[in-house]
């Protein structure tokens, strides 16, 4: 049985009002199937994060149309599409408080509320990723880009939507923690997952790559 | 008895106490002598011009004549907030004016109506100063929590857009930088209340001492007016903020860069 699409990109463009207008990318179009996990490369200023960016609604595309299982995302639709994904930027500002604070914090949107229970499986995804419980109550500043990263993890996967955005989330791992973080992650055979990697070597649960080559 | 008129003689002197404030700057060597005079020309010929104008409003005393002239100042002041704060005029003015007109408007007709228990809210003599007064803090609140708020959200905008991301609406991501702006705005007149009378005597209170009147009464006025000024400014800033929110944010709840002057 062939999986259904979840994300659609048709004809998408991204270009920055500059002068000269500068274009990231044009004419972009890529399918991903429900349970793909997905390796985004391409060089460096390829439009890897923009594209991350342009699922959340964060940045707006000139052109193309983005269609996230059967809405196409726009300004309406973008409100409620955002709680169908879970996004881990390349470096994760944790704000000032504690790492707990920053965990707990997005239950208290209006979108997340009925997820509060989730917040049980935070001792397990803990230890899946190596880190202590008592790291919960540091303040985020304390903490090193390593531990930061998979708080940042743990966050998105509490959240338990069923399309994950990773931009480069390896980035700040030493080789134990990537390996801890790669097994817990390719364990999700149900979500969609969408990593930003610069090839596909550093995502090897992979099960497909996109390639960008940024002169489309 | 009221306060005592000053000659052309007493003019010159207050002008002639000058020469001390330049002498240092000159001193000092500090290049602001040039921006000094002008400031003082400036000042001069505002105060004469309003002087004139208000001798006109206060003998006419016509109810829609004062309140245009509070519009007027609110217009002037709407216009002052958002280039201080290094925003675009075209996109804040319309926003502001009714931030700005309900901030003012509410504090300063329940003082003249509820508290002095004048029978026209529009009187000239009550309406003008007092509505001045309100709507000068209401000036300094929005220019210190507005440039807060617009500059800690661009600061932070990757924060921002990842709270968006993990499905906060425009409202829930905003409301740590306009608690955080809030704060900002209102702690200047939090902080005179508390050490008014013992730092400060406010320009009102010494007024109506100085128009001969029992500093008892200067006190029952004060307190009114800072009420009012702390009403206005509560009101005024986090309006400003909220009724802006469509021009200032994309459908998307991204923060437009065409907002700011300095737009990079």
């Amino acid at each position: 049985m062939q999986a259904s699409t979840v994300i659609k990109a048709k004809k998408l463009s991204v270009s920055f009002e500059l002068d000269p207008p500068k274009i990231i990318f044009k004419d972009l179009s890529f399918s991903i199937c429900a349970g793909e996990h997905i390796a985004l490369t391409g060089p460096s200023g390829a439009g890897k994060s923009t594209v991350l960016r342009c699922l959340l609604g964060l940045i707006e595309p000139s052109s193309g149309e983005i269609l996230i299982g059967d809405q196409f995302l726009n300004s309406k639709s973008i409100w409620n599409l955002r709680g169908e994904m879970a996004f881990v930027p390349q470096e994760a500002d944790l704000g000032g408080g504690t790492s707990r604070e920053f965990i707990e914090r997005p239950f208290k949107y209006h979108i997340n509320l009925a997820k509060i229970g989730n917040l049980n499986r935070l001792p397990d995804y803990m230890k899946m990723v190596g880190l202590d419980m008592k790291l919960l109550d540091s303040k985020t500043g304390a903490l090193s880009g390593g531990e930061k990263q998979r708080i940042a993890i743990i966050s998105a996967l509490l959240l338990d939507r069923p399309i994950l955005l990773l931009d480069e989330v390896a980035s700040a791992l030493d080789s134990d923690s990537t390996k801890l973080v790669f097994d817990l992650l390719a364990g999700l055979k149900e979500k969609t997952i969408i990593g930003v990697v610069h090839d596909e070597s550093k995502m090897p649960f992979a099960t497909r790559e996109i390639n960008i080559n940024g002169r489309c | 008895m009221g306060a005592v008129d000053l000659s052309t003689t007493g003019m010159i002197m207050a002008y002639l106490v000058l020469i001390i404030p330049l002498g240092i700057i000159m001193w000092q060597k500090v290049p602001i002598a040039g921006r000094v005079l002008i400031a003082i020309v400036r000042m001069t010929l505002q105060l004469l011009l309003v002087g004139l104008y208000l001798q006109f409003v206060f003998k006419l005393d016509n109810a829609w004549l004062n309140g245009f002239w509070v519009l007027v100042m609110i217009g002037v002041a709407d216009v002052s907030i958002i280039r201080s704060c290094g925003l675009r005029v075209r996109v804040f003015a319309l926003p502001l004016m009714p931030a700005l007109l309900l901030g003012t408007a509410i504090p300063l007709l329940w003082l003249v109506g509820a508290v002095l228990r004048r029978p026209n809210l529009l009187e000239a003599q009550y309406l003008i100063p007092v509505g001045g007064m309100i709507l000068g803090n209401c000036l300094r609140a929005n220019i210190i929590g507005m440039k807060n708020f617009y500059s800690s959200v661009r600061r932070d905008e990757k924060s921002f857009q990842f709270v968006l991301a993990q499905g906060a609406t425009l409202r829930e991501a905003i409301t740590p930088y306009l608690s955080e702006a809030f704060q900002a705005a209102i702690s200047p007149t939090i902080a005179t209340m508390m050490t008014i009378g013992l730092v400060s005597l406010p320009g009102m209170m010494t007024g109506v001492i100085m128009g001969g009147n029992d500093p008892m009464l200067a006190i029952k006025y004060q307190i009114g007016i800072m009420i009012a000024i702390f009403t206005g400014t509560a009101i005024t800033m986090p309006a400003a903020v909220l009724l802006a929110l469509p021009r200032s944010f994309s459908p998307f709840g991204n923060l437009y860069s065409h907002i700011f002057k300095d737009n990079r």
